[in-house]
């Protein structure tokens, strides 16, 4: 099974790229969702969450390639995915 | 499906313990089950009963008490991250022969072992970092 | 509790912080526990295993020393990402203990293997 890949800070991504598979998903939350930006986002599929989108204004400021998903969806993505790895 | 869950973040400095709740709520709200939320590193000062919130805010206490009450959640709280910072319950406090304690009854005081048991234990393990 | 193929995913720097502490403290525990553990030093991290560290000087404990207490534990399976060290002037001569040192592929498999992972 893939894992998911859990990025509360912007810093993380890069070392998260490098390592994660093809099919792993990652998902930004908290500051990570910064992330997730047009213009900063990496080309390649990513999950960012809803509430902390939201709460920072980042609605509508979000690349095409990142799925936003709700506290629900999040959970799917904890069930669907072995490991699940959080990067500082 | 049984989720393990750790928070790293202390409340306020970091939003480890509010992304968890919110998780946690999901998690049990979809039909699965929660056995154990561990508070490790900073997360610890989220069993602090003494904190006092903002009043224009929601109570993060007050909020871990009362899903961890509805869906049987054991809060569990590292003893050794908890004594260095000063959260310390009862026990600990006639023990080290302190002046006060402050941990809300419904979190416990357990060993590093605890965190390693719920890892084994369940089917999924999800960090909350600071 | 079943035995789980657990990695501990280290990637603080050793003094600025608990952080490095006590996911070290965490990882000896696994040991204790009969869990299949595995340590990735990656980022920051592969300062841990810096050779000469003096964590008194600091009225900190030396984590170069708990670092090398992990194989005691029964944490034998140590690992370190190449480009961690590489960007950082680091090679297998300036560490404390033998790592075996891993690409980011082998890191991506080693990933892959894993029930769970911890984190600093």
């Amino acid at each position: 099974m893939a894992a998911l890949h859990l990025i509360n800070h912007q810093h993380a991504m890069t070392d998260c790229l490098a390592v994660a598979a093809a099919d792993d998903a990652i998902l930004l939350l908290e500051d990570g969702v910064y992330a997730g930006a047009v213009g900063v986002a990496p080309q390649r599929p990513l999950h960012a969450l809803a509430a902390d989108v939201h709460a920072r204004g980042l609605d509508g400021r979000i690349a095409a390639q990142v799925v936003v998903v709700s506290d629900a969806q999040f959970v799917e993505l904890v069930t669907g995915h072995v490991p699940i790895v959080t990067w500082r | 499906m049984n989720i393990a869950i750790a928070v790293h973040g202390a409340p306020y400095s970091s939003q480890a313990a509010l992304s968890a709740l919110r998780f946690c709520r999901a998690a049990v709200a979809a039909g699965h089950q929660v056995a154990r939320v561990f508070f490790y590193h900073d997360g610890v000062h989220t069993a602090s009963a003494i904190s006092v919130p903002p009043q224009d805010e929601p109570s993060p206490l007050a909020d871990w008490v009362e899903l961890a009450d509805a869906a049987g959640i054991e809060l569990a709280v590292c003893i050794a991250a908890a004594l260095k910072r000063g959260i310390v319950n009862g026990d600990e406090q006639d023990r080290y022969d302190l002046t006060a304690s402050n941990v809300h009854p419904a979190f416990a005081i357990v060993g590093l072992g605890q965190l390693i048991e719920a890892i084994g234990s369940s089917d999924r393990f999800v960090t909350f970092a600071a | 509790m079943e035995t789980k193929r657990l990695l501990f995913l280290l990637r603080q720097p050793p003094y600025g912080s608990s952080h490095a502490l006590e996911a070290l403290e965490s990882a000896l525990v696994a040991g204790v526990f009969d869990q299949r553990v595995s340590v990735l030093f990656s980022g920051d991290g592969v300062w841990q295993l810096l050779a000469g560290q003096d964590g008194p000087a600091i009225q900190r404990r030396s984590i170069a020393k708990i670092v090398r207490a992990l194989p005691q534990y029964d944490v034998t399976a140590l690992y370190a990402c190449a480009e961690a060290l590489a960007t950082r002037g680091l090679g297998a001569g300036d560490l404390s203990l033998p790592v075996a040192i891993v690409t980011r592929d082998e890191q991506r498999a080693l990933l892959a293997e894993q029930d769970a992972v911890v984190n600093d």
